[in-house]
């Protein structure tokens, strides 16, 4: 046999310090791991209701001949359909392998050894992970007592070797958000001096009317990139498209690092169609969430389970129990939920709002294990 | 720090070397700054250490690489060799010069080195072997801080500076007493184990930065062992602050259980699941579990079964047994044994026809030594560590408890009482 590879010495330190993450299984070897005959998934924010009509069309319009064919590497016709979408010119948009993929491009972009972002400790974790693996330090700024991303703490973290600021807007999982002036107060102070991202992966489902839209922002704000993703409220998660945008000079600057021919063609087909009745499935995603939270919520008041019912297609509930035995309690009756340790939000889970028969399923497995 | 002070020297296996050996240790204990006695120590350990492997050796021109690290609060030595120099059996520490030699078991070479080290591990890694032993480094034992303090201000999760940790075991040590680990009499001690990266600690305090509570734990690659919670106010809150602050210190961590053994009756309700029945061992996941395939032998398939469905853990169990296949001849097993503990843990590196004989010598020989409490680590993730079952069950150990994700699979704690001992 040849001998192994020194691997302390091939591997980096920041990467032999990183923990590979673990996506759960496929529904199959968890339903025989379990014993559970359907497993109804709550832990990923997916939308019950699944693609709007215009989407499942594009992708039944898909022919099997094209996969020999590679996709436009630019997603070009997805971009001019978002210009319209938002009157921004097309090459204000990069579109990725979901949102994910853009979080790697921007970071990639703006930093390098030494420097630093800022986030904040219970947040959407993708933006802390690919800075720690690619070197560079993750500040987290601690939520305020009311959840809500702390301006004056995030401002005071800002150094020399500052890039990025990352906000979540409505955050994931607490569903706070940020009103306009706050935000806008906060770009002001900030006055340029850093990339600041405003993550709206989840916007789509606020209905607030002094809810920031990002999209309306960049035009004043050069420093300013906004997230978007296809996989919540246009069910598209399957197929992994997301995108961001910003003014074209400093989007030219991400466009250096994105990786060409990431997002593939029924992808984009079906981004297309899903921006055409975008308007329908935006009302009737939110007309199901609305009513998911009434549901869920009242359920909880009954159980006397504590919970944060904010923006967004999720509620966090806090449990008498370690979450991950509550985790493991629901999946062996097909509820699986995402347990919050790993958010920093010890014996908390956080449940999709979905359908009001699979909300009351949950209620009754969570009656079940607290009992 | 440790990384970059380490002493690294390659030497052949023969008696002519001892000195060189010796004198490297000698030479990187007074660099580390290590006392007199503590060097004297750890010398007498490699000299034993040496000393057994070139007897053991048939001939033949072996490198051993020892190695040196600064811990900070202890002095490590690594011995490292490549495994086929040695024949499989002789690794285990109750093995002789001679197969027929009829002298105690006393005079075995790396019982000898045992004795002198705070810890002694030998394992196997990749095509290597190792021994590793540690030394402590002594502390000053200083006076104890009265056990509670009026609170003043509100309760806040604190940055643990040195000077807070100190505090915090000079409070643990007043209040808690014998009832604590023992290093909390060495605040000192404690700020180094700390500093070091191998513990961590989650404080409370109030206003006026009096440690209210804490928690302190060993960080492991899988797992990791938390020591309290204590505390020192009958703010109910605080208790449930330090433990939330730990929780939140290994969250996006690789740990994926945490084990609280003997926790203080200050542990808050609801953080943690028992592991083993009378409540002294507690643990908790910090990841979703989504089941793995375990192996286990009849004999504690049926103790397997039961501890997963109480704990409400999925795992697929594949029953193993020997069908009168041909196993290897020799068993090894690695052993760690923490003497001020009077506390020692076996795992298996081979498992053999002779494992009978061997694992009952190991516990004469370790009884001998004074060691009250024997542990069998038995790793359901390998299905060849199942087949040691029936060798282990005649010779006294029993189950105890399960640790979920402690080694490849989870971990079977199987325990050797002292009354059990033949
Ligand atoms: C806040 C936030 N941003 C981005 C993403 C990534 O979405 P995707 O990569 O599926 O587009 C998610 C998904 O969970 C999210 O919660």
């Amino acid at each position: 046999m040849h001998p192994f590879p020194p691997l302390d010495m091939l591997v980096p330190r920041h990467i032999q310090k990183i923990e590979p993450y673990i996506p759960s299984r496929p529904d199959d070897v968890l339903r025989q791991m379990f014993g559970c005959p359907t497993i109804y998934r709550l832990n990923n924010n997916e939308n019950a209701l699944g693609p709007s009509p215009e989407a499942i069309r594009a992708i039944q319009a898909v022919r099997p001949e094209q996969a020999a064919i590679y996709p436009s590497g630019d997603a070009w016709h997805l971009r001019q359909r978002l210009a319209e979408r938002f009157h921004l010119p097309p090459d204000s948009f990069i579109v990725g392998n979901g949102a994910n993929e853009v979080i790697a491009f921007v970071i990639k972009a703006f930093c390098q050894e030494g420097d630093n972002i800022i986030t904040t400790d219970r947040t959407f974790a993708v933006y802390e992970w690919v800075a720690e693996f690619s070197g560079y330090e993750a500040r987290l700024v601690p939520l305020t007592a009311d959840y809500s991303f702390d301006d004056e703490g995030m401002l005071a973290a800002v150094d020399a070797r500052t890039k990025i600021i990352f906000l979540c807007n409505p955050n994931n999982p607490t569903g706070t958000y940020w009103n306009e002036e706050r935000l806008r107060r906060f770009l002001d102070r900030v006055d340029g001096r850093q990339i600041v991202v405003v993550d709206e992966a989840y916007g789509e489902f606020v209905a607030k009317s002094d809810f920031p839209n990002g999209m309306e922002l960049l035009r004043e704000y050069p420093n300013l990139l906004v997230f978007r993703t296809f996989s919540k409220m246009f069910a598209l998660a399957a197929l992994r498209i997301g995108f961001l945008a910003g003014q074209e000079k400093i989007v030219d600057v991400v466009r250096r690092t994105c990786v060409v021919y990431s997002v593939n063609s029924f992808a984009q087909q079906a981004a297309i169609g899903a921006l055409k009745d975008a308007d329908l499935q935006i009302e009737r995603t939110r007309r199901m969430v609305q009513e998911a939270r009434q549901v869920l919520c009242e359920e909880l008041r009954r159980l006397n389970l504590p919970y944060i019912a904010g923006e967004g297609n999720y509620v966090v509930i806090r449990l008498p129990m370690s979450d991950t035995l509550a985790y493991r309690k629901l999946m062996a009756q097909g509820l699986m939920v995402r347990s919050m340790t790993g958010f920093r939000f010890p014996n908390h889970i956080r449940v999709t709002l979905a359908t009001v028969p699979v909300m009351e399923k949950l209620a009754a497995g969570l009656a079940r294990i607290i009992a | 720090m440790s990384g970059r002070q380490a002493v690294e020297l390659t030497l052949p296996i023969q008696a002519e070397f001892l000195p060189v050996a010796t004198a490297c240790v000698e030479q990187t204990a007074q660099a580390y700054g290590m006392g007199r006695v503590e060097t004297m120590h750890l010398m007498l350990a490699v000299e034993e250490v040496l000393s057994f492997l070139a007897a053991r050796l048939s001939g033949g021109y072996h490198l051993l690489k020892l190695h040196c690290r600064n811990g900070r609060y202890y002095m490590e030595v690594v011995c490292r060799f490549p495994s086929n120099v040695l024949p499989v059996g002789a690794f285990n520490i109750t093995s002789t010069v001679s197969a027929d030699d009829e002298q105690s078991l006393a005079e075995m070479g790396l019982l000898l080195a045992a004795r002198t080290a705070d810890h002694l591990a030998v394992s196997a890694k990749n095509d290597d072997m190792e021994i590793r032993f540690v030394k402590n480094r002594q502390y000053p034992a200083l006076p104890t801080i009265p056990a509670s303090v009026a609170m003043q201000g509100s309760l806040r999760i604190a940055e643990p500076a040195p000077e807070l940790i100190k505090q915090f075991a000079a409070r643990v040590a007043g209040k808690y007493e014998r009832q604590a680990p023992a290093y909390f009499q060495s605040p000192g001690k404690v700020a180094d184990m700390v500093a070091s990266g191998d513990y961590g600690v989650s404080l409370v305090t109030d206003g006026k930065n009096n440690i209210m509570a804490g928690i302190f734990w060993r960080n492991g690659k899988q797992m990791a062992e938390a020591a309290g919670p204590y505390v020192f106010c009958a703010e109910a809150d605080a208790a449930v602050q330090a433990v939330e602050g730990c929780l939140q210190k290994l969250a996006r961590t690789s740990v994926l259980c945490l084990v609280v053994q003997q926790p203080t009756p200050d542990m808050p309700a609801g953080y943690f699941e028992p592991l083993a029945q009378d409540g002294s061992v507690l643990y908790r996941q910090l990841a979703e579990d989504n089941g793995i395939l375990v192996y286990a032998h009849p004999i504690f398939a049926d103790y397997l079964t039961d501890g997963y469905r109480n704990l409400f853990l999925p795992r697929d169990i594949r029953q193993v047994e020997n069908q009168g296949e041909k196993q290897s001849l020799h068993s090894a097993f690695a052993v760690r044994m923490d003497r001020p503990a009077g506390r020692v843990v076996m795992e298996s590196i081979w498992a053999g026809e002779d494992a009978l004989a061997v694992v009952g010598q190991h516990i004469q020989a370790l009884r001998q030594e004074g060691f009250r409490e024997i542990y069998f680590h038995l790793d359901t993730g390998v299905p060849e560590q199942a087949l040691l079952s029936p060798a282990l069950s005649v010779n006294g150990f029993k189950p105890a408890w399960i640790v979920p994700w402690g080694g490849e699979g989870d971990i079977l704690v199987l325990a050797h009482r002292e009354e059990e001992s033949c």
